[in-house]
């Protein structure tokens, strides 16, 4: 609820005028049944056409003032509605972007978005027509109530009798929609997915001869989906009678008591006319309120998930340390790394020692799991360390403040992420607003020169789904420049190069052997010939240091790096032959 | 243009003679529920405008005669009325949806039943998700169109000419001047409709555009973070969350400013009935109950009115999803089973290819020239790298492809003169870029041979030592399963082709097929392959120490568990799929 005070704050006077020009609206509404009451009585006892003519301008002059206070209120309150959104999300943008890769490891993306799209729109819509329904309702049922009881007290009483019935009932029937209408949804889901499975792996369909079992497995789904909505469909046609019985049950016993009332001389004409009208301006809001108030419950939910969200710290302790600095040296010295994963009960990497010189290349080879990727992760900050493990240029890792940290930091990861950008700005990503010569001159380095006059638009060629789609050697090589981009202290390359082909590898490492004299660089590399030329060769096994040494030494000494070297001169004949 | 590639967004004609009569063939088994939603619709109406006449009487008769005697039955008829008036309404409104998800529900099974049949040269044409739109979001946008759509436009028309004759009949001159509201209304409905609709459709066009951005800034979120672009990022999101923002506020403003002015058109309405009728009562003309039932109908008219004017935007949208249902469902395959008689026995297994050529598009072919023949029972090992065409001559074995040039012959007969399903089950074969079903181990076990006792199951799963891998799986043999061993165990005794991912698997086969560049290279068991030192003999000498790997891989995963789980996915070094995946296009 905090939260919605402080982001209702900005507009308290939008949504205070909103209420004001609320209350004038729902007031002015309310003098419309009077005017016809007395239109009717007047015309009952015979008036002049003056009269009447001077009531009906009445009425229609209010229904103008009231069209245009009604628009201006609702303007008021739901445009607020929308804004308080809108600063809430971006609020929530900000705060996803403060947290750690373990918050996003416990979390699937969709888990995000459903915070940050669909609890948005239920808290939308809690304040928006929540708020406007409830003032409405409050301010219609005291002046409403009190003129109908001025009119004929026991009438109205009889009148809304049903009312609260109506109240619970739209209640009651709006949950068991909205459940409905999530099951139905769900089962479109199954469908999709059934649907999405199945034409994905035609080939296994018909290699199986599994047509007509799939039919049946749809049918089975489909059928099961037109059950749910005609389900769903019986309770939104029992809402609607249950609105239109309960309505018209207030207006039969008006119209049969006001009918006796009216020949026992109790009540005018025009009394039975207003009360009639009145009841109808009532109707409306009541059942909105039935549906406001599980609009409450699910808002109250959806703001609770977000609060909970917004309550989420970073793990790192980078993002505990302030202050502006130089981004530390190049000089890596692991003092006993030891890490573990939260939740796993054993540590990816034990007690690695390790001095790295600034300037050097260091090669880290191993197999899956071997702790390769962990290391070059922790290196860069993604994951929260002890103390006194990992010394960067002289200062302990977990003294330095993430963002400075990463002022020079270029990293390759494994899996290739682009963004659906241009080339250009997908290499900018660190140095937005980068001179195009710099982007050019990276883009160069990472062999990408030559493929861009295959690309539509060049270096402004949009990637993904809207755009061209890449090879997975050519994104590699958008994000091999991104990295370059940074003018990197430290670079990291995370099997960076394994989708890129050996001879452009070969001149990409070539190319990039001036750009890294005075740069220190860590490779993970899939092609570990690339990593004879390395000052440094790091041959991980079960997170624990297997051997290291000069690239030369350890093929001397025939390890396990030297049968890994070896094997893959067989891979290159294969490819010659 | 072929039909999956017309452009979802386009919305067609809004009447189509010709969508609309092939739509009529389903809805002609409805013919009993649509005759029950009309009669139920004709009684809903009569029953609703029923009601301001029964309020007429009461005011006229008894009223300002001031006699209850009679007023009481005039109440419980209308009380009756009413009843009647929600009941139907409730059970048309049902009825009509009901017709609607049987029609759907039989075009949803038929489109999907279709694509069952379509070729898998049709599916290299079109992106999935394209696929899906036919089968999900055009089959429910028909919905709507049965929903609130062709029942209710006639039962709307039906309403309005009825409230006209009515008030006509009541009082032409008063009727007259109450009509001038009409064409006001209309308009401005479908005015405020139009603008509605195309502020929601921004709105929505808005929304996904966010959904897209946070989509990949959640994935991306490390990359932001290691490049320290969260100021840049946070600018960009503001901008799109602001033009969401914008279309939302330019939405409230014709969702505040609709309902007011339609009610500011009923209260003018109101006057005008009050200012003329009024008159004419004084100059005793009409009766006050006369007054009160037009101010009555007159509020009936403005339902029926909105949702004409929203008829139009329904009735384009289905027939531009028809228009694509019925393009696809008109897609004729290009392999589909000859109409000849299923053959008595099964087939014996003798495989043929003859100077087979194949291109999955023009001018790129990836068989050249396959010439071979297997033996019955014979188990092939099919080798080779990535690309070399193993995956593409198994497809072409059972008609997933036809070749572009030469034959293939099963015992002899050319596979286009054998019954497609009857083909598929003579084959057995372990296909490599396998797609496996989110089902269970016993599932896939069973799978392509029809439903099979579970003992049965396991009996195989241990014929290919898969069985304690799959018990130690947390869920044994209910566990999802991403291993396709233990297919194998059904090949046997059956002309089987295996595109091998281990050793043990080349070595137990007859013969070994060696695929490069397309080509049928080499020949041979494992023995003599090797003792020829060609591409097998190098592949073999990579397979040994990738098997030696993979093994440790797998004893630590067993004993580790996701000791890793945080690390995000390593590749082995020296990867796999140099040898033992293939990356055709599938």
């Amino acid at each position: 609820m905090s939260l919605l005070r402080r982001h209702l704050r900005p507009y308290r006077r939008d949504i205070l005028l909103g209420f004001g020009c609320l209350l004038i609206t729902n007031a002015l509404a309310l003098t419309v049944p009077w005017l016809l009451k007395r239109v009717t009585d007047a015309l009952r006892q015979g008036t002049t056409m003056r009269t009447v003519a001077g009531l009906a301008g009445a009425i229609a002059t209010i229904s103008l003032l009231l069209a245009a206070i009604r628009t201006a209120s609702r303007l008021l309150i739901l445009g607020a509605s929308r804004r308080v959104v809108y600063d809430i999300r971006n609020e929530l943008f900000a705060h996803l972007q403060s947290l750690p890769a373990s918050f996003y490891a416990t979390r699937r993306t969709g888990e995000i978005m459903s915070r940050a799209v669909n609890d948005l729109q239920l808290i939308r819509s809690l304040c928006g027509p929540g708020i406007l329904n409830i003032l409405n309702i409050v301010v219609l049922y005291s002046i409403g109530l009190t003129m109908m009881a001025l009119i004929d007290p026991r009438l109205t009483l009889l009148a809304v009798l049903p009312y609260p019935l109506m109240l619970y009932g739209v209640f009651r029937v709006s949950r068991v929609i909205h459940e409905r209408s999530n099951a139905t949804q769900d089962q479109l889901a199954a469908i999709s997915n059934k649907a999405q499975e199945n034409l994905s792996g035609v080939a296994v369909v018909k290699a199986f001869v599994r047509e007509d079992e799939e039919i049946a497995a749809f049918g089975e789904l489909s059928n099961e989906y037109r059950r749910l909505s005609l389900r769903l469909a019986r309770s939104r046609g029992l809402i609607v009678t249950l609105m239109g019985g309960l309505g018209g049950l207030s207006t039969i016993i008006v119209l049969w008591l006001g009918t006796r009332h009216i020949i026992d001389g109790r009540l005018t004409l025009g009394g039975l006319v207003a009360e009639m009208s009145y009841l109808a301006l009532l109707t409306g809001p009541t059942i909105m309120m039935g549906w406001v108030l599980g609009v409450f419950q699910r808002g109250l939910g959806a703001l609770q998930r977000v609060e909970a969200i917004l309550a989420e710290r970073s793990d790192l302790p980078g993002d505990r340390v302030a202050g502006d600095g130089p981004p530390p040296a190049g000089a890596v010295s692991l003092r006993g790394l030891t890490f573990a994963y939260a939740g796993a009960d054993r540590p990816a990497l034990r007690d690695i020692r390790l001095e790295v010189p600034a300037g050097s290349v260091v090669g880290v080879v191993g197999r899956v799991g071997a702790g390769k990727s962990t290391l070059v992760r922790l290196l860069a900050g993604i994951h929260p360390i002890a103390p006194g493990m990992i010394i960067l240029g002289g200062r302990d890792l977990t003294t330095i403040p993430t963002a400075q940290l990463r002022a020079r930091l270029g990293y390759v990861p494994q899996e290739t992420f682009l963004f659906s950008r241009s080339v250009a700005e997908n290499i900018a990503l660190g140095r937005p607003g980068v001179e195009r010569a710099d982007i050019e001159r990276v883009a160069a380095l990472a062999q990408l020169t030559g493929d861009l006059p295959d690309l539509p638009q060049g270096l402004d060629s949009l990637v993904g789904e809207r755009g061209v789609t890449l090879s997975g050697g050519q994104r590699q090589r958008v994000a091999l420049a991104r990295a370059l981009l940074m003018d990197p202290a430290l670079l990291i390359l995370d099997d960076a190069l394994s989708s890129v082909d050996a001879e452009t590898e070969e001149a990409i490492l070539k190319g990039l052997r001036g750009f890294l004299r005075d740069r220190t660089t860590f490779v993970i590399a899939h092609r570990v010939s690339t990593l004879l030329d390395a000052d440094l060769v790091v041959a991980l096994n079960d997170g624990r240091v297997a051997e290291a040494g000069r690239p030369a030494d350890l093929l001397a000494a025939g390890g396990a790096f030297a049968a890994m070297v070896r094997r893959q001169q067989i891979e290159r004949e294969l490819e010659i032959l | 243009m072929s039909p999956a590639a017309a452009d979802d967004e386009v919305l067609g004609r809004v009447y189509d003679a010709r969508l609309v009569r092939r739509l009529l063939e389903y809805v002609r088994p409805q013919t009993r529920l649509i005759a029950a939603s009309l009669a139920l619709m004709f009684a809903v109406t009569a029953a609703g405008l029923v009601q301001p006449w029964l309020i007429k009487r009461l005011i006229d008769e008894h009223i300002v005669t001031r006699r209850l005697a009679g007023a009481g039955s005039i109440a419980l008829l209308y009380l009756a009325v009413f009843l009647v008036e929600q009941v139907t309404r409730y059970l048309q409104l049902y009825t009509m949806e009901r017709t609607g998800q049987n029609i759907i529900r039989t075009l949803r099974d038929r489109v999907f039943a279709h694509l069952q049949r379509c070729d898998l040269a049709f599916f290299d044409r079109y992106p999935v998700g394209r696929l899906m739109t036919r089968v999900t979001t055009d089959v429910e946008s028909l919905a709507d169109l049965f929903s609130s759509g062709v029942v209710s436009l006639l039962g709307d028309s039906l309403k309005l000419a009825a409230i006209v004759v009515i008030l006509l009949w009541l009082d032409a001159r008063l009727a007259l001047v109450t009509f001038t509201i009409v064409p006001a209304l209309f308009l401005l409905s479908v005015f405020f409709r139009g603008r509605i609709r195309q502020a929601y459709r921004d709105v929505r066009r808005r929304i996904a555009r966010i959904n897209a951005y946070l989509q990949e800034a959640i994935s991306g979120m490390l990359l932001i973070q290691l490049f320290r672009r969260e100021a840049e990022d946070r600018r960009l999101f503001d901008s799109i969350n602001r033009e969401h923002r914008d279309a939302e506020l330019r939405s409230v403003v014709f969702e505040s400013s609709f309902s007011a002015i339609i009610e500011l058109i009923g209260a003018l309405a109101t006057a005008a009935i009050l200012w003329y009728g009024g008159g004419r009562f004084l100059r005793g003309a009409l009766t006050l109950g006369t007054l009160v039932a037009f101010l009555e109908y007159t509020g009936r008219f403005f339902a029926p009115i909105r949702d004409l004017s929203g008829f139009y935007a329904v009735l384009q949208a289905a027939m531009a999803s028809l228009e694509r249902i019925f393009a696809l469902l008109d897609d004729r395959p290009a392999i589909v089973s000859p109409a000849v008689a299923q053959p008595a026995a099964a087939a014996s297994g003798r495989v043929e290819f003859d100077a087979v050529r194949f291109a999955y598009a023009p001018g790129r072919e990836v068989l050249r020239d396959i010439s071979l023949t297997i033996e019955p029972g014979e188990k092939i090992a099919l080798v080779g790298a990535t690309g070399s065409g193993k995956t593409t001559l198994v497809k072409l074995l059972i008609r997933l492809y036809d070749p572009t040039s030469g034959t293939i012959r099963l015992d002899g007969r050319e596979l286009r003169d054998l019954p497609l399903p009857w083909l598929r089950r003579q084959i057995g074969i372990v296909l490599q870029d396998h797609f496996l079903f989110t089902g269970t181990v016993a599932d896939n076990i069973a799978f392509g041979c029809g439903p099979l006792a579970s003992e049965r199951i396991e009996a195989a799963a241990r014929l290919v030592h898969a069985d304690e891998f799959i018990r130690r799986l947390p869920g044994g043999y209910g566990e999802p399963l991403l291993e396709q061993d233990a297919l194998r165990a059904l090949l046997r005794g059956r002309t089987a082709i295996l595109i091998a991912h281990r050793l043990s698997t080349i070595a137990g086969a007859d013969r070994i097929l060696v695929m490069h560049h397309g080509r049928l290279a080499e020949q041979g068991t494992h023995r003599a392959l090797l003792a020829r030192g060609g591409i097998y003999a190098r592949l073999c000498a990579l397979q040994f120490g990738w098997e030696e790997e993979l093994n440790a891989r797998g004893a630590r995963a067993a004993a580790a568990g996701a000791a890793d789980a945080g690390a995000g996915p390593e590749e082995p070094l020296f990867a796999e799929p140099r040898v033992a995946t293939d990356g055709e296009p599938a």
